[in-house]
């Protein structure tokens, strides 16, 4: 019985280890643009074009620029659910401020990852914002919607570095249109193309986001 | 005749008061559809730069993107490399033992030298570059790699044992100043680790995700 109890705390203990590798701290490193602005979706609907590190508008402390839009009648939990076969782990906490009631506020997620982190790994990863109270937006010309930031990982647990948010949000276009929803990849102009090398960050956006209708 | 007409306008009474309570009971319902999330401005209001709005369905022009002649003016790619830096960062390559080692003498061309900088973007760290070579390498050897520091400026060298299969790109950073080539990478599909590499992990504490 001892023994079985002995194994009992090993089994807990190691998932609680990778619990704590597969969700990171959040990033408090952050980059820096010369893009940030808000975006208006009409009815008084607004977003900032980058997601940002902290609690904190900031163009100096920016983490990466938006690339998707998920209209019609979207909301975070049916984008999570959609994508989960591929996007199934965990990531980092990352924070948007949006417009959506009159006032701005902010949204918090962690978004979903292709896989653990690891030495030598990569993982494709997406976060999706909208406001907190109803994980989307309402206006009529977009219907319930929500927006996202999408980039790689690359060996987050040795030489951490970051980049490629154009491979991430090709990778979700060509999933959701494989699964059958109608995908516009770079349809609209966000403001926000940025190509440079800052610490581990590498942006390499082109500046156009893709739209994705759900039903 | 004035029980007639009180009769007939009872009658319109009635009807016009089942279709307004039949539109009011619709009104209703969308209110209740779209509670929470119901737009607080005027039609038209916006904060901030316009984004084109969703396709039009099939058979109908797309809507014009309000953005586009700003989309025409904008960058397609890096900056590249003041012409000093981008001298400096070749006379580094050139002359870079751990590089040397890494190729084996396999040739290459650079592709792209272009700026580094720090989180901030303020500080110059040096540059990033791209090279192509000639051969694809494989080997069993140590890569120079960076984990940066939380504030996002300094960094820590590191040397990272790996199974390199087939590579034809590697990605470098260089610090021109200490003229030395920090960090070279395949693309990760090339990777594999050796038995050396898991003591590279890190505490899950000291990672900071992006």
């Amino acid at each position: 019985m001892r023994i079985k109890l002995r194994h009992l705390y090993l089994v807990a203990a190691v998932c609680a280890l990778a619990a704590g590798i597969a969700v990171l701290p959040a990033n408090v490193i952050g980059s820096s643009t010369t893009n940030l602005r808000t975006l208006g979706f009409g009815y008084g609907d607004s977003i900032y074009n980058y997601d940002f590190e902290n609690q904190t508008v900031d163009a100096r402390h920016v983490d990466w620029a938006t690339s998707l839009l998920f209209y019609n009648n979207a909301n975070v939990n049916k984008i999570k659910t959609i994508l989960e076969g591929s996007y199934w782990i965990y990531g980092s906490k990352e924070n948007a401020n949006l417009n959506d009631s009159g006032s701005w506020e902010w949204d918090q997620d962690g978004g979903m990852k292709t896989d653990i982190p690891s030495c030598l790994g990569s993982d494709a990863h997406y976060r999706v914002y909208a406001p907190s109270a109803n994980d989307r937006f309402y206006n009529p010309t977009f219907g319930y919607y929500l927006f996202g930031t999408t980039h790689h990982d690359h060996h987050e647990l040795c030489d951490a570095s970051y980049d490629d948010s154009e491979g991430t949000e090709h990778d979700i276009a060509n999933r959701m249109s494989a699964r059958g929803y109608y995908t516009r990849y770079d349809y609209a102009w966000f403001y926000n193309a940025q190509f440079d090398t800052q610490g581990n960050h590498r942006f390499n956006n082109d500046g156009y986001a893709t739209y994705v209708e759900v039903p | 005749m004035f029980g007639r007409i009180s009769a007939l306008s009872r009658k319109k009474l009635v009807l016009l008061t089942a279709w307004l309570t039949a539109i009011a009971g619709i009104a209703a319902i969308l209110a209740i559809a779209t509670s929470g999330a119901a737009p607080s401005q005027p039609l038209g209001a916006q904060n901030g730069a316009p984004v084109r709005v969703p396709p039009a369905s099939a058979g109908h022009a797309d809507p014009p993107d309000p953005g586009a002649a700003a989309a025409a003016v904008a960058p397609r790619g890096p900056p590249a490399a003041s012409p000093a830096d981008a001298a400096a960062t070749r006379a580094v390559l050139g002359g870079d033992a751990t590089l040397a080692r890494i190729l084996q003498g396999i040739p290459y061309r650079v592709t792209s030298i272009s700026p580094w900088t720090d989180a901030a973007g303020d500080g110059v760290l040096g540059t990033a570059v791209d090279i192509q070579l000639d051969s694809p390498l494989t080997a069993t050897t140590e890569l120079p790699g960076v984990r940066f520091d939380p504030d996002g400026i300094t960094y820590r060298q590191l040397t990272i044992p790996v199974h390199v299969t087939a590579a034809t790109t590697f990605r470098l950073l260089v610090d021109v100043d200490a003229r030395q080539v920090v960090s070279a990478m395949p693309p990760d599909a090339t990777l594999s680790p050796t038995p050396d590499t898991h003591g590279l992990y890190r505490a899950p504490g000291d990672a900071h995700g992006s």
